[in-house]
């Protein structure tokens, strides 16, 4: 089985004061062995939340309705999405197999304990190391991320860091349990565009050198071409397109994944050429429209297709699939009518 | 760290300096004197006094002499050990006050403790469950208490303690020890009577500290670090005391300062009306009589508590938040 991670039609609303957020709709991802899985999409597309979901670390008012996430573990299968979020079971699951980082690393650490404390606390909680081997680790780990001098480094709080160092100490606190997956939330967004570079390239060499999956989920095309083996592209709470990297970018099929890839400066665009945005606005989450979620900015939309019924994600070539009524064959087309 | 410490120190000093002269204008400030008040007290009740007696007796005491002479004198007797004369009560300041003090002390110290205990218990729970029963019944009786003046609260307790338990609950001491020399048994009957003060000027304390602290552990559940913490995988308790508790405990200790110098002060009405032999009471007469080396001694206590209180504070916070110390 190469499968690592199934994410299957999974469902999570938000109860708030306003009503219910139906924050993910039915999103479907399959992430493999050893390769980096990129999850891309606007702001509130619900990415973030879907990846959360997998460690089971919501929001206290976000709850999983429906859905299956399915984790392969030593020939057995996990669904992580049923197991109480609070319990022993699914904490097991957290850091050791399943690790994290995000988007914010100045607030992603605690500001009143060190580096240190922080990352052999999980190393300790995990394993039976004694004090003193975890501190070797964990500053064999920060040396291995290219933080220099770590044995310095890790008896120092989190503002004595800088921001691309503190990234790097998340990185070495979510890899220092040697996990299966690393799911990593926005982890350039907050980062300058060098730091950004150095960042990438640090979480590729590691993926190698421990032989792990990553899941990266951002909105910038520029980091999923740089990283991403295959992509997933999310709209409002369902992925609408999933392709290896390079079939999505040169032969992108759903009308959304297109305006996405437009609306990107190349090198080659010329001065005078205008960036074609989408049009439109994303609705609002508390009232997504009917059939296709995307239609009321799609300009290929049909009507009396496309606002009818919502379309699945359907394989149509190998590892390409998409969600779109156009390339469902002319039963449902005509069936419309 | 230790360099914090000694700077800390070191600031006391002025601070202190400051604090006396600033004391000692202000018990000069009311028109007259000492010796003016009794005068006018004793006209009240028709006594006359001969006006030459009076002049006598403001040259014996120094009222005349200029101000820094005065100040310079008391300071220095002060520094000694020596904190002047009462002259309402005709006898030397050092004598009256040590009891009042240290027992003020006690009740404003054991108040301390009976809030921070109650408000951080209640606003853990409140904030761990809000929007629950028990955190709109936290807020309601914590607004009740806050809105509820000392002294009628003082009412209420005594009332109910007189009716239903048959206790006499002024003062610190039942008669029989008030005058007695410390034993076992007149501290047990100092615990017999302390927890009436300690509810009463601890309420409003309670009240705001609950919010405070309900407020700011709230604002740090949502963080990003306790989702970091969470994904590590650690359990929910352990989490909740290492991280956001912690922080949020930094407003928590930094009103030490001032809840205690309110606590000292605040306390003097429901001293007057639950007849507390603390310093409340007894600075008020003083304040009127302009008995001033009295009114003056108690002041610089007082201020001097605080400014310890508040060194407190500093020194917990540089514990609880390395960013302060590296500062």
């Amino acid at each position: 089985m190469k499968n690592l991670l199934e994410i299957k039609d999974l469902k999570i609303n938000f109860n708030t004061e306003e009503g219910i957020v139906r924050a993910v709709r039915g999103a479907s991802i399959r992430i493999d062995k050893n390769i980096i899985h990129g999850l891309v999409g606007e702001s509130g597309c619900g990415k973030s939340v879907t990846a959360r979901s997998v460690l089971n670390i919501l929001a206290a008012n976000a709850e999983i309705i429906g859905g299956e996430t399915l984790y392969h573990h030593q020939g057995e299968i996990v669904d992580l999405s049923k197991l109480h979020p609070d319990g022993k079971e699914v904490r097991k699951f957290r850091w050791r197999d399943i690790s994290m980082i995000f988007q914010e690393p100045m607030t992603s650490f605690s500001p009143v304990h060190t580096i240190g404390n922080q990352i052999m606390e999980a190393i300790l909680l995990h394993s039976d190391l004694s004090q003193v081997a975890a501190r070797t680790h964990a500053i064999n780990m920060l040396e291995r991320v290219g933080i220099p001098d770590p044995a310095k480094r890790i008896d120092e709080y989190p503002h004595q860091l800088s921001g691309g160092m503190r990234q790097r100490a998340m990185i070495a606190m979510a890899l220092s349990g040697n996990p299966k997956l690393l799911i990593a939330d926005e982890p350039t967004t907050a980062l300058d565009v060098t730091i950004q570079a150095q960042i990438i390239d640090l979480m590729k060499q590691m993926k190698d050198e421990l032989g792990m999956s990553i899941m990266i989920i951002t909105h910038d095309m520029g980091v999923i071409a740089e990283m991403a083996d295959y992509v997933s592209v999310m709209y409002l709470g369902k992925v609408v397109e999933s392709a290896p990297v390079v079939e999505l970018f040169y032969n992108p099929l759903h009308p959304y994944t297109k305006a996405l890839l437009k609306s990107i400066p190349t090198i080659n665009s010329k001065r005078e050429e205008k960036l074609t945005a989408i049009a439109g606005t994303v609705p609002d989450a508390y009232c997504i429209p009917d059939g296709c979620a995307f239609y009321p900015r799609c300009s290929q939309y049909k009507p009396g297709v496309c606002d009818r019924s919502e379309p699945n994600l359907t394989e149509i070539a190998t590892d390409h699939q998409v969600a779109c009524i156009m390339y469902h064959g002319e039963v449902e087309t005509d069936g419309g009518k | 760290m230790l360099n914090y410490i000694i700077k800390r120190f070191i600031y006391m000093i002025p601070t202190l300096l400051l604090i006396s002269l600033v004391v000692f204008i202000v018990i000069q400030l009311p028109p007259g004197d000492w010796l003016t008040a009794y005068v006018a007290s004793l006209r009240e009740s028709g006594d006359e006094i001969d006006p030459i007696t009076v002049e006598l007796l403001r040259e014996r005491y120094g009222f005349n002499q200029p101000f820094f002479t005065k100040y310079l004198n008391w300071i220095s007797g002060v520094l000694q050990g020596d904190f002047g004369y009462s002259f309402g009560w005709r006898k030397p300041v050092g004598e009256l006050i040590w009891d009042r003090l240290g027992l003020t002390l006690v009740v404003s110290v054991s108040t301390l403790l009976f809030t921070w205990i109650v408000s951080f218990a209640i606003g853990l729970y409140s904030a761990t469950h809000q929007y629950s029963f028990g955190d709109y019944l936290a807020t309601f009786l914590g607004f009740i208490g806050l809105a509820t003046p000392n002294f009628m609260l003082a009412l209420i307790l005594m009332y109910l303690a007189y009716k239903y338990f048959g206790l006499s609950v002024s003062g610190l001491f039942s008669i029989q020890y008030a005058m007695a020399p410390w034993s076992w048994a007149k501290f047990v009957d100092l615990l017999k009577h302390l927890w009436i003060p300690i509810i009463v000027i601890g309420t409003a304390g309670t009240a705001s500290l609950i919010r405070v602290l309900r407020a700011n552990l709230l604002d740090e559940l949502g963080k990003p670090y306790v989702v970091t913490a969470r994904a590590k995988g650690l359990s929910y308790l352990r989490l909740l005391f290492k991280y956001p508790v912690r922080i949020a405990l930094i407003p928590f200790v930094s009103t030490v300062g001032w809840t205690f110098a309110g606590l000292i002060s605040g306390s003097v009405i429901t001293g007057i009306v639950l007849n507390l032999p603390t310093t409340g009471p007894m600075l008020l007469q003083a304040l009127k009589t302009q008995d001033m080396y009295l009114a003056g001694s108690f002041l610089l206590f007082l201020s001097i508590i605080t400014v310890i209180g508040t060194l407190v504070s500093d020194l917990l916070l540089a514990i609880i938040d390395p960013r302060i110390r590296y500062e």
